[in-house]
């Protein structure tokens, strides 16, 4: 049986934000895939077929922007949007997020009701 | 005199002679003894005191998260939260401990109306209320009042006026450094007025927390954070107050200059003559190139030639392109002058089309290390 739910691929350290975005997003139906480094981010962009990625800009081994440089330079998933979620709050890093080819920037702490009206707006219902 | 120094050296060398080795040895290997046993006793009360939050943390963080997921998430619960049904016992220090700080983390990371509902179980479960009493009774229990600030400061919990006065005036910086942290965090730009003048005896890192706390927040108005300037403050203060307006694009040019002219502490010049740069204070380039010339300190100078590439109007390239072509003069100054020529493009372009034209090999050695890619302008 073919699974035809949407796929998402959560990028985050945190374990009390992954675990509740988790919970979140699979309540909601959607499929995840999730990784606590950019490293295990980065095999999934390569192996995976993903229909959104939500990442953190702060990360071990490869951060946020490097992240989704990769996506828009790999071969399967380079139209996948991406939405930022990060702590940092300055113009700089918002600007720099949408230069690498984010799609959409939520500032930390994030409310989880947003979260998903933006998820919906960007990969429709699950 | 002489009689009773030579009695002591009698006696010192007869105790040596005699059984004085014997006894200072033992005294050592004691001492010793001791003092290992005292390390060995510290550490394994450190690790003790670890393994047992950490093993409490691992037995009460899934109930705490079923239970946030249970009745915020799925329920929306608000607040009247059944948390007996936690069946945690929270009349033990590590229990409370351990729940304080999850929930703590659990609202620093979620916002909106959940992250509400979470404030509300936080003070169900009577934190605010504990909080409260640890900053009321301050005293030297620095850890848990810095703590219970940053709780309250979360919570947005409004603190009764004396008691903050109390805590802004306590003798440990920790603890005066929290309360601004948490006046900045609740008051927003209320609160400017009455931090910036009393931060005088902060240190770096503490600069640093407090300008992380005023640009986390939403403040995106035109306070004058130059009016805080001051040479005679430290350069902690000073630096703060520089890089505030840096971030908030705030120029204040002869307040600047004061502190580039004054001779409290050279740190603070060079800040200035930093922040004038990244300010883009473009009247200051012509004043800049008269200051090199009678500035002898090399920092000094390496900061204007760097603040001059920023301010980049092409007013000082002749000043640049001398320093450059100074065989004599130190490399360092060369290599800044270089790259500032380059940052005053277009300005500069004949004169560095120039300077590649003329220059010798371990010039052009040069050229291309500061027009590599991996090293860029800071």
């Amino acid at each position: 049986m073919v699974n035809d739910k949407k796929r998402i691929l959560v990028i985050e350290d945190n374990e009390i934000l992954l675990g509740t975005m988790q919970f979140v997003l699979v309540r909601e139906g959607y499929d995840l895939l999730l990784a606590k480094s950019g490293k295990e981010a980065l095999s999934f962009v390569s192996d995976e077929t993903i229909d959104l990625v939500i990442t953190d800009l702060a990360l071990p081994f490869a951060n946020g922007y490097e992240i989704i440089d990769r996506i828009r330079r790999s071969n399967t998933n380079n139209q996948v949007p991406v939405i930022i979620i990060s702590g940092y709050r300055d113009d700089n890093s918002i600007v720099e997020g949408f230069e690498v080819g984010a799609n959409d920037y939520i500032k930390k702490p994030i409310s989880p009701s947003e979260l998903i009206s933006r998820v919906r707006l960007r990969i429709g219902h699950a | 005199m002489l009689s009773k120094i030579e009695q002591a050296i009698y006696s010192i060398r007869s105790f040596f002679e005699g059984e004085g080795w014997p006894i200072l040895v033992t005294i050592a290997l004691a001492m010793s003894f001791l003092l290992w046993t005292f390390c060995l006793i510290g550490i394994t009360i450190f690790y003790y005191r670890d393994y047992r939050y950490r093993s409490y943390q691992a037995k009460i963080y899934p109930v705490l998260r079923d239970f946030i997921y249970e009745h915020i998430l799925i329920e929306n619960r608000g607040s009247h939260f059944p948390i007996d049904r936690l069946a945690l016992d929270l009349d033990k220090a590590i229990v409370q401990k351990v729940v304080r700080n999850i929930l703590h983390e659990f609202i620093f990371t979620i916002g909106g109306e959940k992250g509400k509902s979470m404030r509300h179980l936080f003070n169900e479960m009577g934190f605010d209320k504990e909080a409260q009493y640890e900053i009321r009774h301050a005293g030297n229990h620095v850890i848990a009042t810095v703590r219970s600030l940053s709780d309250l400061a979360l919570m947005e919990v409004e603190i009764q006026e004396e008691v903050l006065t109390q805590l802004m005036n306590s003798s440990r910086t920790e603890i005066r450094v929290s309360a601004f942290k948490y006046l900045l965090q609740v008051r927003g730009e209320q609160a400017f007025d009455i931090v910036l003048p009393r931060i005088e005896g902060i240190n770096e890192l503490d600069a640093l927390d407090i300008y992380q706390a005023i640009v986390s927040t939403d403040y995106v108005g035109t306070y004058a954070f130059s009016q805080w300037l001051d040479a005679t403050k430290s350069f902690a203060v000073n630096s703060l107050i520089m890089d505030l307006m840096v971030y908030y694009q705030q120029l204040d040019e002869e307040k600047l200059w004061q502190l580039v002219v004054s001779d409290e502490n050279s740190q603070i010049s060079l800040k200035a003559i930093n922040a004038l740069g990244k300010l883009l204070a473009r009247d200051s380039e012509v004043r800049l190139v008269v200051f090199y010339s009678i500035e002898r300190s090399l920092h000094v100078k390496i900061e204007i030639i760097k603040a001059l590439g920023r301010l980049g109007q092409g007013k000082s390239i002749d000043l640049l392109e001398n320093i450059f072509k100074d065989e004599s003069s130190v490399l360092a100054l060369r290599k800044h002058a270089y790259r500032s020529l380059v940052a005053q493009k277009p300005y500069s372009i004949a004169r560095l089309r120039k300077i590649e034209d003329e220059v010798d090999d371990h010039d052009y050695k040069l050229i291309r290390y500061v027009n590599h890619p991996m090293v860029h302008y800071i």
